[in-house]
């Protein structure tokens, strides 16, 4: 079957998109999850949406579109998080909420988008173009160089962003860079899971490294391990049953999640109660 | 027993303003090198804040601050010389780093960009668990530690932030027991004479912080009072001096209630 599916040329790009996506997200969602970035992220995400229409409105490009509105709201929730008087969770609530309707609404008044809403919203793999595959390349390669040359200052502001600041680091920037790097990532996989389950991505490889490691080098290979087994069953499960890919992913990375939450051998919820019994 | 008396803080009629509140007034002190300076005083009297001021997180209203004969910023910056131990409830403690990680973490700083941590890097984090004697650790995960291990651990993260001159610690022993909390100063006090530090401790121990600290400054809101202990108890005797010490504890009951 998998000879099959990869005889068919949109199968492969779907393969590589799916991959390129699903390994950028995972190595970013290590951050995500030891800064706890979570609930920003769903923020972004779907706030991409409000980009989206805009460029569709004005003839822009809707992925750059996207891209520049969803990097301004990050910052925006950053900025009024940090020096406002608002909690971050409630200000998440209502850049996101706003940045969403306002997509709606541009999508409402516009005419011919409307049939390719489900598809900005939960992703459409199989439509991914060479194109795409470039576009996805090149923002995986920028996310992934700041990651990696950033690597250890990434980790010291998880670890405290006050203890870390009196190092000597600049960790307003760092944060600022973060965010810029959840934003585009978003954005680059929207075609692959769409801007409602790009979250998930974002937050379940992480998630399951955390729970398979207290370590935090394992924990960043259990995170990738996650991706990149999340994207290889999804695909094939969504061709075997005619599911909607970007869908299937997203549920095998939670199957993932729940059977290292109970299987886990230092933190798993069933080999702890076996040990007490 | 310090051979250079040089003032590495020096504040200057700092006032601190925030939302309108006045959170620190006309405050002005000199610390010499080499000193072991208490702050102490009520919940709410500017300690902490006191702390930011020192390290360039809070910018003064009006008033000078110098650390190490320069702008907090600019000392921040290049300097390293700062090791900041913050209070035990700013930990994340389910993060998964081991004692190893942590400790490195503190030199990231130090080290610039662009690099990974280096032999000599791990070397030096390797002396400094040495000297709070936790080397037997350096592989286990912090969430497994003891809140007293703990702190020790980041004493030595403090220790690695480079090249450090002074030590700062924001409520170290809070929720620590009376024995542990001698031990922890005992330890400091160690590493100051063994390491040359100038070591700043924020507290609401005042019995024992008094023991160790040869320079002790009270603050209350608006108010401050900036003694050396062995010279308040010299002028007016054990009493007052202790007057000063139990007022400080009285607002601290105030400050709960």
């Amino acid at each position: 079957m998998f000879v099959e599916m990869l005889s068919f040329d949109f199968m492969q790009r779907a393969f590589i998109g799916g991959i390129i996506v699903c390994l950028l997200c995972s190595f970013l969602s290590f951050f995500v999850v030891l800064k706890r970035l979570s609930f920003i992220g769903v923020g972004i995400s779907h706030s991409a949406l409000g980009g989206l229409a805009l460029g569709v409105m004005t003839g822009l490009n809707p992925f750059l579109s996207a891209g520049i509105f969803s990097t301004l709201i990050a910052w925006a929730i950053g900025i009024t998080s940090k020096k406002g008087k608002v909690h971050e969770d409630v200000t998440i609530g209502i850049f996101f909420s706003a940045a969403m309707a306002f997509g709606v609404v541009l999508i409402s008044l516009s005419s011919g988008y409307k049939a390719d809403l489900f598809s900005l919203l939960f992703g459409n793999i199989l439509a991914i173009t060479v194109e795409d595959l470039w576009v996805l390349a090149g923002c995986g390669l920028a996310v992934t160089l700041f990651l990696v040359l950033m690597f250890k200052e990434l980790l010291a502001i998880s670890f405290g962003e006050e203890i870390a600041r009196i190092g000597g680091l600049p960790v307003e920037l760092l944060y600022y860079g973060l965010l810029t790097a959840m934003a585009i990532t978003v954005v680059a996989s929207i075609k692959v899971v769409g801007v409602i389950l790009v979250e998930a991505l974002l937050v379940i490889p992480a998630a399951t490294g955390l729970q398979l490691s207290m370590n935090y080098r394992w924990m960043l290979f259990f995170s990738l391990l996650t991706g990149f087994l999340s994207v290889i069953f999804g695909l094939l499960l969504s061709y075997a049953c005619d599911l909607p890919s970007g869908a299937t992913i997203v549920l095998c990375a939670a199957v993932l999640f729940v059977l290292a939450f109970l299987f886990s051998p230092r933190k798993g919820l069933l080999v702890k109660m076996f040990r007490k019994g | 027993m310090h051979s250079q008396n040089a003032p590495v803080i020096e504040l200057d009629k700092v006032n601190v303003l925030m939302d309108e509140y006045l959170i620190l007034e006309d405050i002005s002190f000199t610390v010499e090198s080499g000193r072991f300076v208490g702050i102490i005083g009520p919940n709410g009297a500017g300690k902490t804040t006191l702390l930011k001021v020192i390290l360039g997180l809070v910018t003064p209203t009006s008033g000078e601050v110098r650390l190490f004969d320069a702008k907090p910023e600019a000392t921040l910056k290049k300097g390293h010389y700062i090791g900041y131990v913050p209070q035990r409830i700013d930990l994340d403690r389910d993060l998964p780093f081991s004692v190893m990680d942590v400790i490195l973490m503190g030199r990231v700083g130090a080290i610039g960009p662009l690099k990974w941590f280096s032999r000599k890097d791990r070397a030096d984090a390797e002396k400094n668990l040495r000297l709070v004697e936790l080397q037997q650790c350096a592989n286990r995960p912090i969430g497994e530690l003891s809140g007293g291990e703990l702190q020790r651990v980041m004493i030595a993260r403090a220790l690695s932030c480079g090249s450090p001159k002074m030590l700062i610690l924001d409520e170290p022993t809070v929720g620590v027991d009376i024995t542990h909390q001698y031990a922890f100063y005992e330890l400091l006090a160690r590493l100051r004479t063994d390491l040359g530090l100038t070591v700043l401790v924020v507290t609401h121990e005042v019995g024992i912080i008094s023991k160790y600290a040869d320079q002790m400054i009270c603050l209350n809101r608006t108010m401050h009072l900036h003694c050396n202990l062995a010279e308040a108890m010299r002028d007016h005797g054990f009493d007052e001096a202790a007057r000063c010490a139990f007022e400080q504890m009285f607002g601290i009951e105030r400050g709960q209630n």
